[in-house]
C-alpha cells in the first residue's frame, strides 16, 4: 500500500504539487490523467526519489514507511519501480550487465544471496518471451538505438525481472503503435496481483482500455481534483479536461 | 646534478645531428606548442645518475615474443616470413638504413631525437603478404635510469603486423621509447600500445609511421600507469586510399598526467580517418588529447573525423583537449568534437532507480564510457586484458 499524503513539492521556486493526497491499497491499479504541467511527472520523480525537488509539506508513505529521506536505490531495493516515460540511453553499459546488477543489488539489500548467471538468465529469458523481445536485444548497450516500442518493452522487462511491488508507469504509452501498446499492456496485466500496485499516468484514455484501472483520478494545478472509476476516463476523453474540471484545467 | 644536466654532459661529444637537437633544446618545455599541456619538469628535476643499462643477459620473454629489459631487446620466438635484422643487414635495406639514419629537425621531436642518439635499434622486416602478430613487452627493471627501447619495423607489399605492447616498471625509471614504422602498399599495422607503468616511472613514446597507398593502420593506446604517460603518434600518409582508425583512452589518477598526441599529415587523395579518444580524470589528475589533421592541397577526399570526450571525476582533475584541422583542399569531408563534463545525473538517476547504489552505478557509467574504446578493438583477448587493468584501476584508490 502506498499513501501520499497532502503533498507539496517545488521545483527552484515554482510550487508543482500544491497538496496531493492518495492511496493506493494493495492490488489495485489507479490512473493519473491530467492536462500538460499539470505535475503528473512530478509526481512520479518525487515519489521515486529523483534530485531537484524539494519536499516543502506532506509524505509518502509506503508500507507504513516514509521514504522521503530514502535515496533512489533504497526506495527500489523496498520495491518501488519507475517506468520512465523518457528512458535514458547509457553508451557502453550492456543491457543484460545493467539488468543482472540491478536485480542483484535488490536481492542484497533484501538479505538474498545474489543469482548466478544460469538463474538469472532463465529469468530474463522467461519475461523477454513475455514480451516479444528478440534474443540479440540485450547483449546491446542500455537502450542505445533502441526504437520508441523497444524502449518502452525494456522499461516492462526490467519491471518483471524486478518484480516490484509498487509500479509507477509515467507515460508508458507515449510513442507506442498499436501493437507495442498491447504488448506493453499484457506484460502489465500479467503482473497484476493482490500484492501488487500500479499507478499509471497517461494523458490518454486508450492505454486504460488495455489496462483496466479500478480508480481513475485527474490531476491539475498540482491537486487530485476528481476521483472516480474507469468511467471517469471515458468521460474525460468525450468532453474534455475543461468539462469534466472547470477551472483547474 | 639534476638528469639532464648529466645527460647532456653525458652527450657532450657527440656529434650527430640527433645529439646536437636534443642537446641544444633539452627537455621540451610548455612553450612548445606540441607540449603545452604536459610539464616535463619532474622528469628535469630528478637527480638519478643518468645510468643506461649494460646490455641484459639473455632473459626469458614469459609470454611475449619480444621483451625490451632496460631498453635492450631479448627476441625469443619470431613468426615465419618476420625477421630480425643485424645491423649490418639493416643498412642494406634502403628503408631500414633511412630510419637508422634520420635526422630529427624539429624542437618538439628532441626526446625522440635523445632515443635515436642513444639507442641500438631492433630491426624488424615483414616479408610480402605475411600475416605476422608479435607480442613485446617493455620492462624498466633497473632503478633510477632512463631507458631507450627503440624499434625500425617495416611491413612490406600486402603484408599485415599485429603488435601488441605493454610497457611497465619496476619504479623510479623514465622509458622513453622510439618506435619508426614503413608500411608499404597495401599492407596493414594493427598496433596496440597498453602504458600501465608503476607509478613513479615516467613513459614516453615516440611512434613515426610512414604509410603508403592502399595500407590500413590501426591504433589502439591506452594509459593507465606511471607518473607522466605520453604517447606521441605521428602519420605521414604517403598514397591514396589508406584507411586509419585510432581510439586511445588516457586515464588520470593522483597525479597523474597522460597524455595522447596525435599528428596525421593526409598528403595524397581519398584516405580515411578516424580518431576517437576518452579520458578519465579523478584525483588531481591531468589528461591531455591534442590531435591533428593536417590535409594537403592534393589530398581530395579526404574524410577524416575526430571525436574526444572527457570525464572529470572530481573538482580538482582537468582535462586539456586541443583538436586541430590544417585543411587546404577544398573537397573534403572533416570534423572534431571534444566534450568535457561530469557524469550525467540522468543516467546515474535511472541506474538507481533501478536500484544499483550510487557509487556502482557511477562505476558502470565509467566502464561504459571507456567501454566504447576498448569495443573498438578488433582482437578480443587484447580487449579483455585492457578491460581487466581498467577494471583494477577503477576498484582502486590512488594516492599520491
Amino acid at each position: 500500500m502506498i499513501e501520499i499524503k497532502n503533498l507539496h513539492a517545488r521545483v527552484d521556486d515554482k510550487e508543482i504539487l500544491k497538496g496531493l493526497s492518495l492511496t493506493i491499497p494493495n492490488g489495485e491499479v489507479h490512473a493519473i490523467m491530467g492536462p500538460n504541467g499539470a505535475g503528473k511527472s512530478t509526481l512520479a520523480n518525487v515519489i521515486s526519489g529523483k534530485d531537484g525537488y524539494e519536499i516543502t509539506e506532506g509524505d509518502i508513505l509506503f508500507h507504513g514507511q516514509s521514504v522521503l529521506e530514502m535515496e533512489p536505490e533504497e526506495r527500489a531495493h523496498l520495491g518501488l519501480f519507475l517506468a520512465f516515460q523518457y528512458p535514458v540511453e547509457i553508451p557502453g553499459v550492456n543491457s543484460m550487465t545493467f539488468l543482472r546488477t540491478a536485480l542483484n543489488a535488490k536481492r542484497k539489500a533484501n538479505g538474498e544471496a545474489e543469482l548466478d548467471g544460469a538463474e538469472f538468465l532463465r529469468i530474463v529469458k522467461t519475461a523477454m518471451k513475455n514480451l516479444k523481445i528478440k534474443d540479440d536485444f540485450l547483449k546491446r548497450s542500455v537502450n542505445v538505438g533502441f526504437s520508441g516500442g523497444e524502449k518502452k518493452r525494456f522499461e516492462i522487462l526490467q519491471m518483471q525481472v524486478l518484480s516490484p511491488t509498487f509500479a509507477v508507469l509515467d507515460e508508458t504509452d507515449s510513442g507506442l503503435d498499436i501493437d507495442a501498446l498491447k504488448v506493453v499492456a499484457e506484460g502489465v496485466n500479467m503482473l497484476r496481483d493482490p500484492s501488487r500496485s500500479f499507478l499509471v499516468i497517461t494523458h490518454y484514455q486508450r492505454l486504460l482500455d488495455y489496462i483496466e484501472p479500478d480508480v481513475v483520478h485527474i490531476l491539475a494545478d498540482g491537486k487530485i481534483q476528481k476521483t472516480g472509476d474507469k468511467n471517469l476516463a471515458l468521460e474525460l476523453e468525450e468532453k474534455g479536461y475543461d468539462a469534466v474540471i472547470g477551472d483547474a484545467a | 646534478m639534476t638528469l639532464i644536466d648529466t645527460l647532456k654532459s653525458t652527450l657532450a661529444d657527440d656529434t650527430s645531428a640527433n645529439a646536437k637537437l636534443f642537446l641544444d633544446n633539452g627537455i621540451p618545455t610548455p612553450k612548445i606548442e606540441k607540449w603545452h599541456y604536459t610539464n616535463l619538469n619532474n622528469i628535469m628535476r630528478t637527480t638519478w645518475p643518468f645510468q643506461k643499462a649494460s646490455h641484459a643477459s639473455q632473459q626469458s620473454c614469459g609470454e611475449s615474443d619480444i621483451r625490451f629489459f632496460d631498453g635492450h631487446a631479448t627476441v625469443c620466438s619470431v613468426p615465419d616470413g618476420v625477421t630480425i635484422l643485424a645491423e649490418r643487414e639493416a643498412s642494406a635495406h634502403p628503408i631500414l638504413q633511412s630510419m637508422r639514419t634520420q635526422e630529427f629537425s624539429k624542437r618538439d621531436e628532441s626526446l625522440a631525437a635523445l632515443s635515436h642518439s642513444q639507442s641500438t635499434p631492433l630491426f624488424i622486416l615483414v616479408d610480402k603478404k605475411v600475416e605476422a602478430t608479435l607480442v613485446l613487452e617493455n620492462f624498466s627493471m633497473l632503478k633510477e635510469s632512463v631507458n631507450f627501447p627503440h624499434l625500425c619495423i617495416a611491413v612490406t607489399e600486402a603484408a599485415s603486423l599485429t603488435l601488441s605492447s605493454h610497457s611497465h616498471s619496476a619504479g623510479e625509471a623514465w622509458s622513453n621509447i622510439l618506435t619508426q614504422i614503413h608500411i608499404a602498399n597495401d599492407a596493414s599495422l594493427t598496433l596496440m600500445n597498453l602504458q600501465n607503468e608503476r607509478k613513479d616511472t615516467a613513459h614516453t613514446s615516440h611512434t613515426f609511421i610512414q604509410a603508403e597507398e592502399g595500407s590500413a593502420l590501426n591504433i589502439y593506446g591506452m594509459n593507465i600507469g606511471g607518473s607522466l604517460g605520453r604517447q606521441t603518434i605521428d602519420i605521414d600518409l604517403n598514397g591514396k586510399n589508406i584507411q586509419t582508425n585510432i581510439a586511445a583512452a588516457n586515464l588520470a589518477d593522483g597525479k597523474q598526467t597522460q597524455d595522447f598526441t596525435i599528428h596525421m599529415n593526409h598528403n595524397h587523395p581519398s584516405c580515411d580517418t578516424n580518431v576517437f579518444s576518452r579520458n578519465v580524470c579523478r584525483g588531481r589528475g591531468q589528461s591531455v588529447f591534442q590531435g591533428k589533421f593536417y590535409v594537403a592541397q592534393q589530398a581530395q577526399q579526404t574524410d577524416a573525423e575526430m571525436s574526444c570526450k572527457s570525464l572529470l571525476l572530481s573538482d580538482r582533475a582537468r582535462a586539456d583537449s586541443k583538436p586541430e584541422l590544417e585543411i587546404y583542399a577544398d573537397d573534403v569531408k572533416c570534423g572534431h568534437g571534444a566534450t568535457v563534463g561530469t557524469l550525467d545525473s540522468e543516467s546515474l538517476f535511472y541506474l538507481m532507480a533501478r536500484g544499483v547504489p550510487r557509487k556502482d552505478a557511477e562505476n558502470l557509467l565509467v566502464e561504459g564510457f571507456i567501454e566504447e574504446m576498448l569495443t573498438r578493438i578488433p582482437d578480443d583477448a587484447t580487449a579483455k586484458i585492457w578491460r581487466a587493468h581498467f577494471a583494477a584501476w577503477l576498484a582502486a584508490t590512488y594516492e599520491g
